[in-house]
């Protein structure tokens, strides 16, 4: 169902600088760029905001179709469609032709497809803003197929596969991924396992997409060198006219418990040796979100991850640690990486076990403890914090980032937004944290996978 | 007729230096222009006011790579640059927590970069502690061992990705070692034999005020961040430019390497040395990278379009001072590895004999305009490209009017750079992945 566009509105609007620097202190001076959200008659949800640092325009088109959407037959055939859409052909004109005249603009793009959305991402000269604009609509909404250029994109994508399997920091997030979500669609790669797109044709392809690429399934975010009245109006004139499909939105089936651990063990021709361990995190609107966030920075990023320091603690030689989150909309998932000495696996996992198991009365601030002692204890929390100020004022300078994390958020987002990002980040406390932990790491199930080099396989 | 002459030439030349001036000051095409001025001891700073956001960015580009390790001793420019960095005391290393600022070091050929990022409260007190770091390194044999495992770390990482390992296979064939084919991170002999005293003597010599550039890009009062530059900075000793040792220039001396991996795919690569870095050829060689490799629809992409050859096509250009560097280069299916290359060699052959036309050359230089724009969003890279062109002895004015000067490119001139630097006999191919 169709959110209303109140609730939208307000969302998008938190997603703004303009709201997140009124949370920064010391930049109450700065005046907020201006900004504007609208939904057309025919669905699609529009923001913009102006940023005239550079002559430049970053806009993203995010659509509502990605693996989620796919069942076994048809596993890949989301990121094999933007394929498509992304090199096809132009009116008139081929591929090549095409591509030449986008770059004759100035003009970048590119496209990502993950379990939940697809994306298409243009950056330009503001000048060629409206040009841009025209030209991806015509890209994504074409519908012309060529079965030619599938068959070349199915060889092209057979090539992006080998590639990521050569890499072992992909490859191992995609093998947790896989045991913590297997039997979901969240636990198949999103370019399949090759067999069903090798099949694919034209028609089982728009048989596909015909019913998910429809324009009240996307959100556009325009961020750049523009004036809101004008591009509003450009806005409306190229993609107002589009009829709205009927569709009603992706029903993902529930993410199931996970019963048990699950442990693997593979080789690859590489030096180091690497250790994953995944969590199940909160969804991407789980009132937990933010504080696992926070959670995930402070155990495996910045100057001193915690979990580098326990296992360092522990006498093992760890030579970097690193923790990610992907919230999606249907469930979560935490990664720890580590490189390590191949001997040093098992304690480990030891002792990030046994770290976890206590977690839950860890001390992450200050307030914690008792005023004399506080001068001996690092602040996780209050770190954290500056450090997400910091890479949120960082993240905001390009367009391009700024629109495509907007679209998006405007076609993931159902939960209301009370203030801005910032001031949701001062709210957590250290409690929330110990919370998230204790719900979501403490003694829950993970996926173990290690990677060890060929020289080194069997110790 | 001799009057009016001498009249327009009298106006002329006394608006001449205002109208120079003005055009510069219009001309300054990447954000707000800069101010540069030196510090009492030597520090030159080059200072960009942005009020986009509150964080403040600094980039101190300390000149001494790769190129300057003594023969037999690689990796102590890193080792050196790496060692100012190591935290202390615990004391400092909580404050830097807290504040949430963080720092990076990256390393060159002729340069080492640090990066300082803070929000723009927290930036008093984080200069603070870095410059005390940077000023007073603790050279001790348990930090030193620490940064050396480290670069063990780093060696390995190094070799187990396609791309770095393509780069420093390169290096080491284009160039000798002491030089930019110097290992950057050393190998198990060149670290045993760094001992304290190399170090310290790196140190004395390249970390001095006169051998360092700072790039400050922040929403901060020039009236406030000047005296705390001079406060927190003014402390780096006073010094001079070492002078960088000599870079032999050579041909590799056989035309191709394999090195051998049991991955999925093969890395192909084609490489040329380019000429010496100055203002010109850097942005000739730009156009070129742009044009050749960069994003979709470049001149490689046709290895994938045509081909299916490759998910992703490459061209990197290395700034070596005295000699850069360029290679093109994709990812493929072993089996396809031998069409790969001959492919690529053929389009490289099209490329340095046929030249580019003129639409395609404005063309690419449309693309590659915006890109610079694209590259330069950020003030981090904003900066990190500022301090790399002052570093380099380019000038940072060069970020201002890069666009122009990449306007003026003549049809011509692209062609005989092409036509000069990609002819095949100066190629040299590598071939990264399994046995053919």
């Amino acid at each position: 169902m169709m959110p209303s566009s109140r609730r939208f509105l307000i969302a998008a609007l938190a997603c703004l600088p303009a709201l997140a620097w009124a949370a920064t202190p010391g930049a109450a001076a700065a005046k907020p760029a201006p900004s504007s959200f609208f939904v057309l008659d025919n669905g699609l949800q529009v923001l913009l905001q102006e940023k005239h640092d550079l002559p430049l325009t970053g806009m993203t088109l995010a659509i509502d179709l990605g693996t989620k959407d796919e069942s076994e037959a048809t596993s890949g055939y989301a990121h094999l469609l933007e394929h498509m859409l992304l090199f096809g052909a132009g009116a008139g004109v081929d591929s090549e032709a095409r591509l030449a005249e986008l770059r004759r603009h100035g003009v970048a793009h590119n496209a990502h497809t993950d379990h939940d959305l697809m994306t298409f991402e243009v950056s330009c000269p503001a000048e060629e803003s409206a040009w841009a604009l025209e030209q991806m609509r015509q890209a994504v909404f074409s519908g012309r197929l060529d079965p030619l250029q599938l068959e070349s994109e199915k060889r092209v994508i057979g090539e992006e596969i080998l590639q990521l399997r050569d890499d072992p920091a992909y490859l191992g997030r995609l093998l947790v991924m896989e045991r913590l979500f297997a039997g979901h669609p969240y636990g198949r790669p999103v370019f399949g396992d090759g067999s069903a797109i090798r099949a694919a044709t034209v028609e089982q392809l728009q048989a596909f997409c015909a019913p998910r690429l429809v324009v009240n399934r996307c959100a556009l975010s325009l961020i750049g060198d523009f004036t809101l009245a004008a591009m509003e109006a450009e806005v409306r004139r190229n993609w107002g006219a589009m009829p709205a499909g009927s569709a009603p939105a992706a029903d993902i089936p529930v993410v199931g418990r996970l019963e048990k651990n699950s442990e693997q063990q593979i080789a690859l021709d590489v030096q180091e040796c690497h250790l994953f361990f995944g969590w199940r995190a909160p969804e991407f609107n789980h009132e937990q979100r933010l504080p696992f966030s926070l959670l995930t920075h402070i155990l495996g990023s910045g100057l001193n991850p915690l979990l580098g320091v326990v296992l360092r603690g522990g006498r093992l030689q760890v030579d970097r640690v690193d923790m990610s989150y992907l919230p999606m909309r249907s469930g979560g998932m935490a990664l720890l990486h580590v490189i390590l000495k191949p001997q040093d696996i098992r304690g480990a996992r030891n002792e990030v076990a046994a770290f976890l198991s206590r977690v839950g009365s860890f001390n992450f601030s200050k307030e914690d403890v008792l005023p004399g002692e506080r001068m001996y204890v690092l602040d996780y929390l209050e770190s954290a914090r500056n450090h997400m100020e910091y890479g949120d004022a960082n993240f905001r300078e390009g367009s391009l980032n700024l629109s495509m994390a907007c679209s998006r958020f405007l076609l993931l987002n159902r939960a209301p937004i009370k203030g801005s990002y910032l001031e949701s980040v001062d709210k957590v406390s250290s409690n929330d944290l110990r919370r998230a932990a204790g719900k979501f790491l403490s003694g829950k199930k993970w996926a173990v996978l290690v990677i060890m080099p060929l020289a080194g396989e069997g110790q | 007729m001799k009057t009016a002459a001498a009249i327009r030439l009298v106006l002329l030349l006394a608006f001449l230096p205002a109208a120079v001036n003005g055009g510069d000051e219009a001309s300054w095409q990447l954000g707000r222009e800069p101010r540069a001025f030196t510090l009492e001891n030597g520090l030159s700073v080059i200072l960009q006011q942005d009020g986009a956001a509150p964080i403040t960015v600094a980039q101190l580009l300390v000149r001494g790579g790769d190129r300057d390790d003594p023969p037999g001793l690689s990796g102590l420019s890193y080792l050196a640059a790496r060692l100012s960095l190591e935290i202390t005391e615990e004391s400092k290393l909580q404050k830097l927590m807290d504040l949430g600022s963080s720092f990076f070091l990256s390393a060159g050929g002729d340069y080492s970069l640090v990066t300082i990022r803070s929000l723009s409260r927290n930036f008093a007190a984080t200069l603070a502690v870095l410059a005390a770091m940077i000023s007073e390194p603790l050279v001790s044999d348990l930090r030193v061992d620490g940064v050396k495992d480290l670069m063990r770390h780093l060696q390995k990482m190094e070799a187990d990705d396609p791309d770095l390992l393509m780069r420093k296979t390169l290096a080491g064939a284009f160039y000798d070692a002491p030089a930019y084919g110097a290992a950057r991170f050393g190998d198990e002999a060149s670290l045993a034999r760094i001992g304290r005293k190399d170090i310290q003597s790196f140190l004395r010599s390249h970390f001095v005020a006169g051998n360092m550039t700072l790039v400050v890009i922040s929403d901060l009062d020039e009236a406030e961040i000047r005296p705390l530059l001079a406060s927190r900075l003014g402390g780096i000793t006073a010094g001079g430019k070492p002078p960088p040792r000599p870079v032999p220039l050579r041909r590799p001396p056989q035309s191709a390497l394999a090195v051998e991996r049991q991955t999925s795919q093969v890395l192909v690569a084609l490489a040329v040395q380019l000429p010496e870095l100055n203002a010109g050829n850097f942005v000739l060689a730009s156009l070129l990278e742009s044009w050749l490799g960069k994003g979709v629809g470049s001149r490689l992409w046709r290895l994938r379009s045509r081909g299916s050859l490759a998910y992703g096509v490459n061209a990197d250009v290395q700034p070596n001072r005295e000699a850069m560097l360029l290679s093109v280069s994709l990812k493929t299916d072993a089996r396809r590895s031998a069409e790969a290359q001959a492919e690529l060699e053929r389009l490289m052959k099209e490329v340095s004999s046929g030249g580019i036309a003129a639409a395609e050359l404005d063309a690419a230089k449309a693309y590659a305009r915006a890109d610079f724009w694209r590259e330069n969003e950020t003030r981090e890279r904003r900066a990190a490209t500022l301090a790399f062109l002052e570093g380099a002895g380019l000038s940072y004015r060069l970020g201002g009017s890069f666009t122009r000067s990449l306007d003026e490119i003549g049809l011509e001139e692209f062609n005989d750079f092409l036509r000069t630097w990609l002819a095949p006999p100066r190629w040299f191919m590598l071939r990264i992945g399994p046995g053919q």
